[in-house]
């Protein structure tokens, strides 16, 4: 496909717009490939035209980061499971680093009919992810690292503030920040749902690379309840590219 | 309903005449005992090697007509880290687990199986990955009659189970077959992926990032087929086919040819391992259709 839109959305990171509209929901990935490069999943931030977050971290992201408009990438997909989308119900989306880039979707979608808080996480202001993407939406908490932009400090050390008068978490971020997500959700009794980051190299259920424990988490996932997480490992351990446990 | 359990004198009885194929999804204990609970006759794991691997550049995947192209390069965490996976999947399962090995040299081989100790039912030797380089011990194991019959033999030292041998596609697999049965193989799983490759026509590229993968699927029914049915009349041990089933018709099909049991891949990558329920059922009523009290009464059934 081709790139018909390449924004810089944050210091190391920029949003690719590509010429196809994508029957997508919040949540669901795309299989980017760039050839000789490599493959990798990457979570869909719009759907019509249909866009993807990339953050420059390694070979194959800062290949990508270095595509502009007119050149062409590999998209597959849309796969796996997305959000489950409400009506007249207070939401809270709870964002860490890139973990924005499916939850700005998300916001865009509750957006009509729905209240909903946003706690959004950096490590500094400049490594936001599109915070404008939450300001049409009700609340928006911005929470970083060091300081540079909103509060000081992590997403989930508020959590006790928004978590109650919630009918639905959604989070997605670094996995310690959703296991603490995920704790203060069942400690509320509050549904949640995780949009979780697994090594995925076929993205169809075939090759057992993204198991969460007995879930496939590129099918069944990779958005997953609180209940279907928890008591899996998830938060304790991952594997690597070659399957390798790994802590978290 | 007609009897489903298989004997393939594997010193357990498999519940149905299916199994899990290698390479899908049995990379860790909990994904073999996602499989496990959807009640296949047998779950062959992902194959595993001495050292960690992790595999090929992406795409490994590529959804083509009739079945899936994929070059993995054998990902796997190595068989000090596996035997952890299969204690693990042994702790909460008892579905037969069949340990599918690769290595280079007979040595390799017979390190990778004692290394797994007791955690398994049975030994698949894989010998038949299209696209495995020499150092993984791919189909180039067995074009080599000395290297084959030597692993056969190192790996049938290696463990008191079982040895299946997982033979490619080729106009040799009759002669290897036969040389594997009469060396003490226990039982021959025929075939393994095509050798296969898909092309980009926008980046004028090929797609996997191995450039040459194997083609599996219901495209590849009728080869494996044929390979099933020219076995069935030149060994004597349990044939176990493998190639593009998805129903239980494919599984009859396959049984009639002479398959003692079938193996499900791509199946389960359309279907999920839900899959294994429906062809089971499929399967059942076809016997009770046709008048069979039992799946083993379909073995070459077609041969007349």
């Amino acid at each position: 496909m081709t790139v018909t839109g390449a924004d810089r959305v944050a210091t190391d990171t920029i949003r690719l717009t590509l010429d196809a509209t994508w029957d997508a929901r919040p949540g669901q990935f795309a299989m980017v490939w760039v050839p000789g490069e490599g493959e990798k999943p990457m979570s869909v931030v719009a759907s019509d035209p249909m866009a993807v977050c990339v953050r420059s971290v390694g070979p194959f992201s800062r290949s990508l980061c270095s595509r502009t408009v007119g050149d062409m990438i590999g998209v597959r997909g849309p796969y796996g499971t997305g959000f489950t989308l409400m009506k007249d119900a207070n939401a809270l989306l709870v964002a860490g680093g890139m973990g924005a880039a499916p939850l700005a979707f998300l916001a865009n979608e509750l957006a009509l009919g729905n209240e909903v808080t946003t706690l959004l996480g950096a490590r500094t202001a400049d490594q936001l992810i599109m915070p404008e993407a939450f300001t049409n939406t009700g609340g928006l908490h911005i929470f970083t690292d060091d300081g540079s932009s909103g509060e000081s400090g992590i997403v989930t050390s508020s959590l006790d503030r928004f978590i109650w008068d919630t009918d639905r978490v959604y989070a997605c971020g670094p996995e310690r920040m959703m296991v603490a997500v995920l704790d203060a959700a069942l400690a509320a009794d509050v549904p949640c749902e995780l949009c979780v980051e697994r090594y995925m190299k076929c993205g169809v259920g075939l090759c057992g690379s993204c198991h969460v424990g007995e879930i496939c988490a590129c099918t069944e996932g990779p958005v997953l309840s609180g209940e279907r997480l928890n008591g899996t490992g998830f938060g304790r351990t991952a594997r690597d590219c070659a399957g390798r446990r790994v802590p978290v | 309903m007609a009897d489903l359990a298989t004997d393939l004198g594997l010193g357990r009885v498999l519940a149905a005449p299916t199994m899990l194929a290698s390479g899908i999804l049995a990379t860790s204990a909990g994904a073999i005992l996602r499989v496990a609970r959807h009640g296949p006759g047998a779950i062959v794991t992902k194959s595993v090697g001495r050292d960690p691997n992790p595999g090929y550049m992406g795409p490994n995947v590529v959804e083509v007509p009739g079945g899936y192209l994929n070059a993995m390069g054998l990902p796997n965490c190595g068989c000090e880290a596996f035997a952890k996976e299969l204690v693990d999947a042994r702790a909460s399962s008892d579905v037969p687990l069949i340990a599918s090995v690769y290595g280079p040299s007979p040595e390799d081989v017979g390190a990778v199986i004692t290394t797994l100790g007791d955690g398994f039912d049975a030994v698949e030797v894989n010998v038949s990955c299209p696209h495995a380089g020499r150092g993984h011990g791919g189909i180039h194991v067995a074009q080599d009659r000395e290297l084959l019959l030597a692993i056969l033999d190192t790996a049938k030292d290696a463990t008191r189970r079982p040895v299946l041998v997982k033979l490619p596609f080729s106009h040799s697999l009759v002669d290897q077959a036969r040389d594997l049965g009469a060396n003490g193989a226990d039982g021959i799983v025929a075939i393994n992926t095509l050798p296969a490759m898909d092309i980009d026509v926008g980046f004028r590229r090929p797609v996997l990032g191995n450039t040459f993968g194997g083609l599996s699927g219901p495209a590849i029914l009728p080869v494996a087929l044929r390979a099933v049915y020219a076995l069935h009349d030149a060994v004597d041990i349990p044939v176990i086919a493998s190639g593009g089933a998805v129903s239980g018709e494919d599984v009859v099909k396959f049984m009639l040819a002479g398959a003692s049991a079938v193996q499900l891949g791509t199946a389960v990558a359309y279907h999920g391992p839900e899959v294994f329920e429906r062809v089971h059922r499929e399967l059942g009523d076809y016997l009770d259709a046709n008048g069979f009290a039992r799946a083993a009464e379909l073995v070459g059934g077609a041969h007349g």
